[in-house]
């Protein structure tokens, strides 16, 4: 088979992606994002309990790291993913906002195997080598205090 | 007599032969005229060596669209000729087709090869992963935007090099492309397909990075959790497909009967300023001729292979202190990127979105080490010149361009400016090497 079963794979992509947030949310939709990448977690306590880092690891060997402020809220997601991830859903509510400003980057042309990009309270890197992607996302008004950002490098 | 004895001594009409016999591959010449904006006098340099049968000219120019744009600048092209497999005269000539170290597989405006009837090709079912059969489409993802066509063979030639019956990609240029991208397709190229001369600044892409196919394993399995879907079966609609390795959009270099293991990018030396435009040599295969040895000064620097590595098919960068783990030397990048808050920006040339550009007052001249897993490290020199200063030249090969990227990023890409005055090796993983890869040496 299967055309029918397809199909069914395709409905199931589109409404995990609606599930599926985290920047600037809750550490519970940490979970909803280990459900739909069918990862595994493990929970990573950073130096004098400013943050805290939830690694999802999947079975390709990717992983998705995210930074969850005392106040149990995800200030910052960081990926090493073997196809370009889904930012609209690692987002959350900030995908409007990153959807915004890649489109205005986007009229410069050209392939690019790199972006920075700011919009309001967000910003987001993103690199990939090959099909090796990497990148950073995070919330500059919910940055614990104390953290600096280049020490989730 | 010294080299340098040799080229202190050189009159001009000497010069071009005793670098040649110095350097190897050195033969740069420059030649002072108009610039490309008209304005301003820019210099041209070229490098016409190595030669022979594995080789042809890179350029570095305006590209193939009218709307040139500020910034847009080193993006090397090569020339390719496509035939209909097997065919001898049913062929046509590619020009403008961006060389990229930082992709895997030849991709073709679809409309430039539209008379050749290339034979689409199909996904086979595959009951495991719930695969029907259908008609082999592929959406490929930058960092920003993608590319959507189908899959077809051609024969493609470039230099004297062969790859027959391969697996490229046409990327669909019409006005209503048929069949549509899917709406993943579309979120996957951040809502706006690349898909004009115009929008990718190039007529194809031909991506000759560290692999031999565009995917691997993740689309082999038609597991796409970590990210968008890339290959799909389409019939009467298009759905996420499993792609065996070998139906994969494959390394070109791979499919040539000889010089099938990596490629060299040799380009030329720039004068202060850059040059208006630059040509250099694109060397196939790695030790497989005269002109393509390593040689012994060179340094190797192998990629991470392991795919559970969050440093995967990355090298470190250790600059001004600054550690970064997932850098890589990419001639598909047009600037050096990297993250250093102590360098000024605030350029004025450079507005729009496009604008992350350094603009020191003064040159940087700095030294930056790659390292990585084997132990290997190699002393990188750098310039930064002022970004506002570089494009008030008009000049599209400059050397000492970089960019910023954000505070806390992972990457120092080391883009096109790294390849000037250099010799740049791309090894391909599992072709047959005197040392395996991946690697690049320079």
């Amino acid at each position: 088979m299967t055309a029918a079963r397809a199909v069914v794979a395709v409905a199931l992509v589109l409404a995990s992606a609606r599930a599926g947030a985290t920047l600037g949310e809750p550490v519970a939709t940490v979970d909803a994002d280990l459900a739909r990448l069918n990862g595994a977690r493990r929970v990573v306590q950073a130096q004098a309990a400013r943050f805290q880092v939830h690694v999802i690891t999947l079975a390709d060997g990717s992983s998705i790291r995210e930074y969850v402020a005392p106040s149990g809220i995800v200030f910052a997601v960081a990926w090493s993913t073997r196809l370009k991830p889904r930012l609209e859903t690692l987002l959350g509510a900030q995908a409007p906002a990153y959807a915004a400003a890649a489109s205005a980057a986007m009229a410069a042309p050209g392939v690019r195997h790199g972006v920075s990009l700011a919009s309001g309270d967000l910003v987001v890197q993103a690199n990939a080598h090959l099909n090796a992607h990497v990148g950073l996302a995070w919330l500059r008004s919910l940055v614990p205090e104390g953290v600096r950002i280049d020490e989730l490098r | 007599m010294s080299c340098v004895d040799a080229l202190r001594r050189g009159l001009a009409t000497a010069l071009l032969a005793a670098l040649a016999a110095c350097g190897g591959s050195s033969s740069t010449t420059t030649i002072t005229g108009p610039g490309v904006g008209g304005g301003t006098s820019v210099t041209e340099a070229h490098q016409d060596t190595p030669t022979g049968d594995n080789t042809t000219q890179i350029v570095i120019d305006a590209g193939p669209a009218s709307s040139f744009a500020i910034g847009a600048v080193n993006v090397p092209y090569v020339t390719v000729t496509i035939c209909a497999p097997g065919s001898a005269g049913q062929c046509v000539v590619v020009d403008h087709v961006f060389l990229d170290t930082g992709s895997v597989g030849l991709r073709l405006l679809k409309s430039k090869v539209a008379n050749l009837g290339l034979p689409p090709m199909a996904v086979p079912a595959n009951a495991a992963t719930g695969t029907p059969a259908g008609a082999a489409l592929e959406c490929y993802p930058f960092v920003l935007g993608a590319v959507w066509g189908p899959l077809a063979t051609a024969d493609l030639q470039i230099a004297g090099e062969r790859a027959a019956s391969l697996p490229v990609q046409l990327i669909d240029d019409s006005t209503s492309p048929a069949p549509a991208a899917p709406a993943e397709c579309v979120a996957a190229s951040n809502g706006q397909l690349m898909n004009s001369a115009a929008t990718l600044q190039a007529n194809g892409i031909l991506g000759v990075g560290m692999i031999a196919y565009d995917c691997g394993l993740a689309c082999a399995n038609g597991d796409y959790s970590s990210g968008y879907t890339l290959y799909y079966s389409c019939t009467a609609t298009c759905v996420p497909a499993a792609l065996p390795a070998n139906l994969q959009v494959q390394n070109p270099v791979t499919y040539f009967a000889t010089d099938n293991n990596g490629t060299l990018i040799a380009l030329p030396k720039l004068p202060a300023f850059g040059a208006g435009t630059a040509t250099g040599r694109l060397v196939f295969g790695i030790g497989t001729q005269t002109n393509n040895q390593i040689p012994a000064t060179a340094a190797i620097m192998h990629v991470d292979v392991n795919p559970a590595d969050s440093t995967y098919l990355y090298f470190t960068t250790t600059a001004a202190s600054i550690r970064y783990p997932d850098s890589y030397i990419d001639s598909g990048s047009n600037a050096y990127f990297f993250d250093d808050a102590s360098v000024a920006q605030g350029c004025q040339n450079t507005t729009g979105a496009a604008s992350n550009w350094y603009c020191p007052a003064t040159a940087l001249q700095r030294t930056a080490v790659i390292s990585d897993n084997t132990g290997a490290s190699a002393s990188v020199a750098y310039e930064v010149v002022n970004a506002d200063a570089l494009f008030a030249t008009s000049s599209l090969g400059l050397d000492d361009l970089a960019g910023s990227i954000t505070a806390g990023s992972s990457s120092f890409v080391w883009g096109l400016p790294f390849f000037y005055g250099r010799t740049v090796y791309t090894s391909i993983w599992g072709q047959s090497l005197s040392t395996d890869g991946p690697w690049n040496a320079f």
